[in-house]
């Protein structure tokens, strides 16, 4: 196995000329640097694949404040999107009311961690800091705002006659070719496939938390709005529940200084599956590594989804969550 | 423009007489900030922190920042991202395009120094070996804070320059 | 006569810009506060327009120019017909005509953006025509004529019997369904990360003149909201001048309460809603009288 299995896009190239400069404690920030709005994301995926290689096992509290970051992050990024999407149609008002709510999110972000975006919080074997539990009871009233607030998005999403006009039947992918072409994401859900990274256990405590993803049956533009608008729900919620359960507890394992053996791990993002693969030969610096970004992965299903004459093209691109990140331009 | 065709000032003797006019009475161009805001390859995140610039909680439109489309219109142009080998031209070109006295703001790491990709294939590092960059905004990503700092720093030297260009010509 | 005639023309000439520029402005504030943003001040039009034209050197623009400035002349004689008195549909002729040098401004650039704006503009304009036409024939019907001296001095407020045409006109050519799908926004919209569509490949005095132009075009259709209240009385001017406010604001938040249209619906519901309400209002004036 090596990561020629993953197709040679701009991200996974530039991620694997880092891996030759860098050993992989440095290289928890550049994953973090793959990609802007869900960096937490791609550095959680990253120390899940090095702690798998070196068969190390998280502290429960650690693995506890890496979901509440992971969910908080997705809700920004989520809103991000639903803001970009709302503009494009010429909803001002909504898309300036998804930018508020975003807003609280990376306040609430900025307070726990230090940093509005780029949080460094991930460090392979935990987490760098610990959380204040202060803090972060006050940010639960936050949240339950956030929560209210995006519950009237989503009424605006269910009832506002032109938004369906302009979103329903856009783009349509059915539940057959979505599987068929491995699409992730809100374009997966979105179709009816009730994949989700989250369900398999494979990282977090989502297990523990009780999750199941959203489905929603429309397979289009409308059907990804409603999925998006329901993880924000769905992730706060996530949050909250979380936050109530917060054991006490070490933080942060002692890593081996070498790495021997590979691991692949995916995790769920907003636009949906993020991998990484890592191998190492008993050195810090990493054999091999590669990467494969949802937004690069869904991007090949877009000639099935719209024709490229298309006027509303820049919408099925922002539903299906694929991004220009690390692209030439 | 391909066709040069050089009767300008004859034609519009005019209407530059009465900006001129105008100038000699207010100059009107601290007060209104154009910013053309480029965005280079990278992580997105700076550009999503100058879009959260103009959200409502952050709300640069009310400093009489103004976006725009065409650097021939910009007083401020805003570098964000990595400048790679490729969109380096691009990025020459907007700059021959500025209007004489916008400042160049290059905002976050990568647009600063290149950053964490500097030593990659291909990456520029910063923009200042590209263009002359009057104002630099430091973080990764560059919070609103910063950026907003960054160009209202940049519309002190514009009203600086113009009073001294002015004094100038008063001196003469 | 004549010498009252000449006054009102060069009152309009001088200060057309200036009312255009502050309806923007004020347009821009309702829109900003909707959304929940401080927004900019009512008169930034004025000074970034001014400041345009303080930037120094232009490029030669060649014949995009000339047409610009075509432009700017049929809004001029549009307004300088409405405010001398003569016919309204001359001067809805004029604004049409006004346009469409703008869009061929447009495509002799030969640029992407600038096409999509010049077929956005057009779109507009034919959607909005059989509104802009109704008001004319409203006035015809209530007033017995198509002249703007008669109607404004010699017969009653027209906005009660015609209110629905007047809710048609400020809703229809001004403001939503002027928005198309894959909207490039003009850069007064503070989110824009486009291109401003028109005036994309203009050059700097060319862009200025094009925003003023818009602000000539702007005064005249505030013009046609003050005539709806117009009855040659002194007392009917504040009113007037309230009710134009009034209808600025409203343009502004119009703009937020629903997402854009798609072009080829916009056409239909505007033509639709232009016939059923003219048609149907225009009954209940024959009723009435």
């Amino acid at each position: 196995m090596n990561s020629n299995m993953f197709e040679t896009t701009e991200s996974s190239a530039v991620f694997q000329s880092l891996a030759r400069q860098k050993d992989y404690k440095q290289l928890v920030y550049a994953s973090e640097r793959m990609y802007g709005t869900g960096g937490f994301g791609n550095s959680f995926a990253f120390c899940t694949a090095i702690e798998g290689a070196c068969n190390v096992i998280v502290p429960m509290r650690a693995q506890y404040i890496r979901t509440i970051l992971m969910e908080l992050s997705m809700v920004q990024e989520n809103l991000l999107r639903l803001a970009s999407i709302a503009e494009t149609i010429g909803y001002d008002r909504l898309s300036m009311m998804c930018w508020t709510e975003r807003e609280y999110i990376l306040e609430i972000l900025e307070k726990l961690t230090g940093n509005r975006m780029m949080l460094s919080m991930c460090c392979p074997g935990g987490v760098r800091r610990d959380l204040d539990m202060d803090i972060i009871s006050e940010s639960i009233d936050e949240i339950d705002n956030v929560i209210l607030k995006t519950k009237e998005i989503y009424e605006i999403f269910e009832s506002d006659k032109q938004i369906m006009n302009r979103l329903k039947g856009l783009g349509y992918l059915s539940k057959e070719e979505a599987e068929a072409a491995s699409v992730t994401g809100p374009g997966a859900k979105g179709s009816g496939l009730a994949e989700d990274r989250r369900t398999l256990g494979e990282y977090g405590i989502y297990h523990l938390l009780g999750f199941k993803p959203v489905v929603e049956q429309g397979g289009d533009c409308y059907a990804r709005c409603i999925v998006k608008v329901r993880e924000i729900i769905q992730s706060a919620e996530l949050v909250k529940s979380a936050v109530n359960e917060m054991p006490e507890g070490s933080i942060c394992t002692q890593m081996p200084d070498r790495i021997e053996g590979e691991w692949i791990a995916r995790i769920e993002q907003a636009d949906g599956m993020d991998t990484y693969y890592v191998k190492g030969k008993g050195s810090a610096f990493l054999e091999d590594a590669g990467i494969r970004k949802a937004g690069e992965s869904n991007d090949k299903i877009m000639y099935r989804v719209t024709d490229y004459s298309s006027e509303d093209e820049a919408l099925v691109r922002l539903t299906l969550g694929i991004d220009d990140c690390l692209k030439e331009r | 423009m391909s066709f040069k065709i050089k009767r300008d000032k004859k034609k519009n003797a005019g209407l530059s007489v009465a900006s001129a006019g105008i100038r000699t009475f207010h100059n009107f161009r601290p007060e209104s900030l154009w910013v053309f805001h480029y965005d280079g390859s990278g992580c997105d995140g700076c550009n999503a922190e100058y879009l959260a610039c103009l959200s409502p909680a952050w709300d640069i439109e009310r400093l009489a920042v103004r976006n725009t489309g065409n650097p021939a219109y910009a007083d401020i142009l805003l570098v964000t991202g990595l400048i790679t080998e490729n969109s380096a031209d691009e990025l020459l070109q907007i700059y021959e395009q500025l209007p004489e006295g916008s400042k160049v703001v290059s905002a976050g790491a990568c647009a600063c120094t290149g950053g964490l990709f500097s030593e990659c294939e291909g990456i520029m590092a910063g923009v200042d070996s590209l263009i002359p960059v009057d104002i630099y905004a430091a973080g990764c990503a560059a919070r609103p804070e910063a950026l907003i700092d960054a160009i209202l720093m940049a519309k002190d030297e514009i009203v600086s320059e113009t009073e001294n260009r002015e004094e100038a010509v008063d001196d003469e | 006569m004549i010498f009252k005639m000449i006054i009102s023309v060069a009152a309009f000439i001088i200060l057309g810009p200036f009312i255009g520029g502050m309806m923007t402005g004020i347009c821009n504030k309702a829109s900003a506060r909707i959304q929940g943003r401080n927004g900019a001040d009512i008169f930034q039009p004025i000074s970034d327009t001014v400041a345009l034209l303080q930037k120094g050197r232009n490029e030669n623009s060649g014949v995009q120019g000339y047409y610009v400035k075509v432009s700017l002349f049929f809004n001029i004689l549009a307004g300088s017909l409405f405010f001398a008195g003569s016919d309204m549909l001359i001067t809805i002729s004029c604004l049409g005509l006004g346009i469409v040098f703008m869009v061929i401004a447009a495509y002799t650039s030969g640029t992407y953006y600038a096409g999509i704006g010049a077929e956005r503009l057009i779109g507009e304009m034919v959607a909005a025509a059989p509104m802009m036409f109704m008001v004319a024939i409203g006035f015809y019907v209530y007033c017995g004529s198509f002249d703007v001296r008669d109607v404004a001095f010699n017969s009653p407020v027209a906005f009660l019997p015609l209110i629905g045409i007047f809710a048609g006109f400020i809703t229809v050519p001004c403001s939503k369904l002027r928005k198309s799908s894959f909207e490039y926004r003009m850069p007064h919209s503070m989110y824009q990360r486009d291109m401003d569509s028109i005036s994309d490949a203009f050059n700097k005095r060319d862009a200025a003149i094009c925003e003023i132009a818009s602000w000539y075009e702007k005064t005249v259709l505030f013009a046609f909201v003050f005539l709806f209240f117009a009855n040659g009385k002194i007392w009917m001017i504040p009113v007037g001048i309230v009710a134009c406010l009034i209808v600025c604001g409203i343009q502004g938040i119009l703009e937020n309460i629903s997402p854009g249209l798609s072009r080829r619906r916009a056409l239909k519901i505007s033509w639709v809603t232009a016939l059923i309400i003219g048609v149907v209002n225009l009954v209940l004036v024959y009723i009435i009288m």
